[in-house]
């Protein structure tokens, strides 16, 4: 692939397009759905009512109770969207209360539960999840991706100048033109270890620092690049562009080479309260149906080989190799993320 | 201390004794378990481990990593200590100033200005960031656009808000609030007969406000000042957004790196030996300050004699004080204000003529349909006034002890509460889940939790309660005893009246600090004691901009008007001339 650029408009229509279709299917498939054992979930599900459910934000869990309601009604899902549910969950499970069923988080996020052995198994393949789309002897399903990408003002920034390759982010004609989030920009940086090696992906660091001249804020990059005080944002991820972009901010992004996906999942509490509403909202949301679901409400895609999401199709469609998480690789991540914002923050050479 | 001699252990009656001992147990209890939580959780490990879970162990790890390593005394502790001295310095000559105009001078428009004032404790943060970056963006910021289209030049600045002295001034403008509430009350309240004896004897007004008015006032401003100080210490949203891009590196940015960690658990004995500095600085200052009062006969200026107050006409000083009011309030509220709600209505599309087509109200609608409005505003306002109020009451009981008696454990008492502020709100927040999970007694998950969480922050109303008993001579409450009074009536009738600026000033500081604090609600929410500060970090977090904004604005329009009104009736003579 020479450059997966959005080109927004084409992008934006192929999107609706395709949830246009989406929207036209019932909402809940003929598939799985309709089969006896999920029939017999469903049904055992309504009889507890009630599904608590806790994800890292907001906007990644606001949109399921309507969403899932339509697909299964009479289940009461309760949402927490927020940055601390792990340290919630451990310390709620290790004090014997119980109250959460579906946990969602990034593939590495839910490590820390994993190794407690808080996550049970759940029969994916009812919900029409291949062995491919789950992790650690089927007790996560895969639920979408983030992909990094570049993000520009499309009004101000030199469209020539976009970058094809991480590498060309430090290029002389971009220096003191970029923001970044000091959330993000390490995360890609010690993710691209694992595509580039361990040396380049420090040198990427560091010339962003020395050469660059990044500003690597914790302040919302958003108004920094409409106002041009910045033209260009480093380490965005592909749906919060699309999802400013649908707001009316004049942005655009462009995906650079080594891409590099973050994967979330859905997990099952072993001890969860309502265990059966529980693996059928896990189910659902790692199933073909919940995806599409996802993409519709808030943009996100699912990146990985055979997905149908229309969102990912061009990235897909080019052949480009896209390195995702790797739950065998978390604590090297975490070790490289540190180094990274170390030599980004200044704390290190 | 001649004041605090004269009352001995021995003549406090039943009731006192019940009253303090209580007050002071309760201080033990709400400070103890937290502080128990930071020191256990420095000491433990390994960092995949929260400090309490079985397979954690006793480690060194933690504080080794910190403070043996170089960075630490080449980049950490300078770059910390020139941020916090200059924001404390820049923040005491601001808040003094403001709080001079507003209590002892005829300066026109004094109570807007009082009111004013507070409106950078109000907005988010990032509200705040955002428009100085609107302002001072070394590329397009506003008066960076004039400076250069008035001197035709070109490129980047002059002036940066990413830089040092940015870090500085945007930390000043949004700590002169805290500092203003803790100062008005001292100067307000302050005897000025010994200033207009001192200009009697023909002593210059600078004189006088160096050897007079300075000294007499010092326990009122050293207390603020250590509280600016610890305050900067431990707050870290503007190092991260203005401080970050100049490659600052401060406390606050390492705690906030231990506790997002890329993946998985946050390392709270890394976080916990970065506070451990701040206990240690907490003691220093403690240790600096009681130095700085010990004779404090000096500084009483209440005695039973009557006094009138009387104002400073300002006279030729009055365009450049109002110049310097009116400059603090463009930079500090009204760009803010105007930011706050141009969001609200347009998100983060920078204003034009055109952006104006994109106007919307959906956030406000959106927000008013939300559910979890009612309920968030009702814990809000429970948690926020009652831990105020029992603060507020529990300090000044607490100063009572350390300035008025001579008990065994007014010492324990006073280094306690003035630790407080050293441990920070997320460590709070873990020590009172773990505590009230394995303590099962029914708080957990409740509003009520929030309430015992909220009431640790003991050393604010503990420093400016004893500051304002240092004003006020002992002889009143003699006077009051020998007339037959017990103490409760003693401190009803006599103290509590004289100490009500002061203490009105705290409770306003608390109440503005219980509604903000969103770190201890966030480690303990649960579906019944969502608070307004967690919506309104969720949605922020959400990027949810204009909904953000939205419930921002709605916050500042419902408390703005309260605080003028209860600086009104809860001190009624506060800005009248």
């Amino acid at each position: 692939m020479s450059r997966h650029e959005s080109q927004p408009a084409i992008i934006l229509a192929a999107a609706v397009t395709a949830l246009s279709l989406l929207a036209a299917l019932p909402a809940r498939a003929q598939g799985w759905a309709e089969q006896p054992a999920a029939r017999e979930l469903y049904a055992k599900a309504k009889a507890e009512g009630e599904v608590v459910f806790w994800g890292t934000q907001a906007r990644e869990v606001d949109w399921i109770p309507q969403a899932f309601g339509k697909a299964f009604p009479g289940i009461n899902v309760k949402v927490v969207g927020d940055n601390n549910i792990t340290t919630t969950a451990i310390a709620e499970a290790r004090a014997g209360r119980n109250q959460l069923d579906v946990f969602w988080h990034s593939l590495t996020g839910v490590a820390a539960l994993l190794d407690r052995d808080l996550i049970a198994a759940n029969d994916w393949k009812m919900f029409g999840v291949t062995p491919e789309n789950t992790e650690a002897q089927g007790r996560l399903g895969f639920t979408n991706n983030v992909v990094y990408a570049f993000m520009y003002n499309e009004k101000k920034a030199d469209k020539a100048l976009l970058p094809k390759t991480w590498n060309d982010v430090l290029k002389p004609e971009l220096k003191d033109r970029m923001v970044a989030s000091e959330f993000l920009m390490p995360r890609l940086s010690g993710a691209l270890v694992f595509s580039m090696g361990h040396d380049e992906a420090m040198n990427f660091a560091r010339g962003l620092r020395d050469k660059a001249g990044l500003l690597m804020t914790r302040a919302p990059r958003e108004p920094i690049v409409q106002s041009g005080e910045r033209v260009y944002s480093v380490a965005e991820l592909d749906q919060q562009v699309r999802l400013w972009k649908s707001e009316g901010l004049d942005v655009g992004y462009v995906i650079p080479e080594p891409v590099t996906a973050s994967q979330f999942v859905a997990a099952v509490l072993t001890k969860a309260p309502h265990p059966n509403a529980g693996r059928l909202l896990a189910g659902w949301l790692a199933s073909d149906e919940g995806k599409a679901a996802r993409e519709q409400a808030i943009f996100t895609a699912d990146y990985r080989p055979g997905s149908k999401s229309a969102i990912a199709r061009p990235l897909l469609e080019s052949g480009v190799k896209i390195y995702f998480d790797d739950i065998r690789q978390v604590e090297q991540r975490n070790k490289y993320f540190k180094e990274a914002a170390d030599i980004l923050s200044g704390q290190m050479r | 201390m001649a004041a605090s001699s004269q009352t001995a252990q021995g003549r406090l009656d039943l009731p006192a004794r019940v009253v303090l001992s209580l007050a002071a147990l309760a201080a033990a209890w709400l400070v103890l378990v937290p502080l128990a939580m930071l020191l256990f959780s420095a000491f433990r490990g390994p960092a995949d481990f929260l400090p309490f879970e079985d397979g954690a162990r006793w480690v060194t790890d933690n504080v080794a990593r910190l403070y043996l390593n170089p960075g630490f005394f080449q980049r950490l502790l300078p770059d910390t200590a020139i941020s916090v001295l200059g924001t404390v310095a820049l923040t005491t000559m601001m808040a003094f100033t403001l709080a001079w105009a507003v209590e002892r001078t005829d300066c026109p428009g004094r109570e807007l200005i009082g009111v004013c004032v507070l409106f950078p404790m109000l907005v988010p943060v990032n509200v705040l960031a955002v428009a100085w970056i609107y302002l001072m963006g070394p590329n397009a910021g506003w008066i960076n656009l004039a400076i250069r289209g008035a001197l035709g030049l070109g490129g980047q600045g002059p002036v940066n808000v990413f830089s040092m002295a940015g870090l500085i001034l945007c930390q000043s403008l949004a700590l002169t609030p805290y500092m203003f509430l803790l100062l008005a009350p001292v100067l307000r309240t302050m005897n000025p007969s010994l200033e207009e004896a001192s200009a009697a004897s023909g002593a210059a007004p600078g004189t006088t406000f160096r050897r007079i008015t300075l000294p007499i006032l010092m326990p009122g401003i050293l207390a603020p000042v250590i509280l600016a100080t610890i305050i900067t210490l431990e707050q870290f949203e503007l190092p991260l957004m203005i401080g970050l891009p100049a490659r600052l590196n401060i406390f606050s940015y390492r705690i906030y790196q231990e506790l997002n960690p890329a993946d998985g658990l946050p390392n709270y004995g890394g976080a916990a030996a970065v506070s451990l500095s701040f206990l240690g600085i907490a003691a220093i200052l403690l240790w600096l300050y009681n130095r700085a009062i010990r004779r404090a006969d000096r500084f009483v200026t209440m005695t039973g004699k009557a006094y009138a107050q009387r104002r400073f006409a300002l006279g030729r000083w009055r365009l450049p004080m109002l110049t310097f009011v009116a400059g603090y309030i463009a930079l500090a509220a009204v760009l803010p204000a105007f930011v706050l709600i141009w969001t609200s209505f347009f998100g983060y599309i920078p204003p034009s003529a055109a952006a104006l087509a994109r106007f919307s109200a959906k956030a406000y609608q959106q927000l008013l349909a939300d559910p979890r409005l009612l309920p968030a505003l009702k814990n809000t306002l429970i948690v926020a006034v009652a831990s105020a109020g029992i603060v507020t009451v529990l300090g000044a009981l607490l100063g009572w002890i350390v300035v008025r008696t001579r008990l065994w454990f007014r010492g324990a008492v006073d280094f306690l509460s003035f630790l407080s502020i050293g441990i920070p709100s997320v460590i709070v927040g873990l020590a009172i889940m773990v505590f009230y999970l394995t303590v099962p007694v029914g708080l957990y998950g409740t509003v009520w939790i929030l309430l015992v969480a909220y009431c640790y922050r003991l050393a604010t109303t503990t420093r400016t309660a004893r500051a304002g008993l240092l004003q006020i001579h002992q002889e009143l409450e003699e006077a009051s005893a020998a007339s037959g009074a017990g103490w409760l009536t003693t401190q009803r009738r006599i103290v509590l009246p004289l100490l009500a600026p002061s203490l009105t000033a705290a409770f306003v500081l608390l109440f503005i600090v219980g509604l903000r604090e969103f770190t201890i609600p966030l480690v303990l929410a649960s579906d019944d004691n969502i608070v307004l500060s967690v919506l309104l970090w969720r949605l922020y977090q959400g990027g949810d901009p204009a909904r953000t904004a939205a419930l921002a604005s709605l916050i500042v329009l419902a408390v703005l008007p309260a605080i003028f009104l209860l600086r009104r009736r809860l001190v009624p003579n506060a800005m009248k001339g």
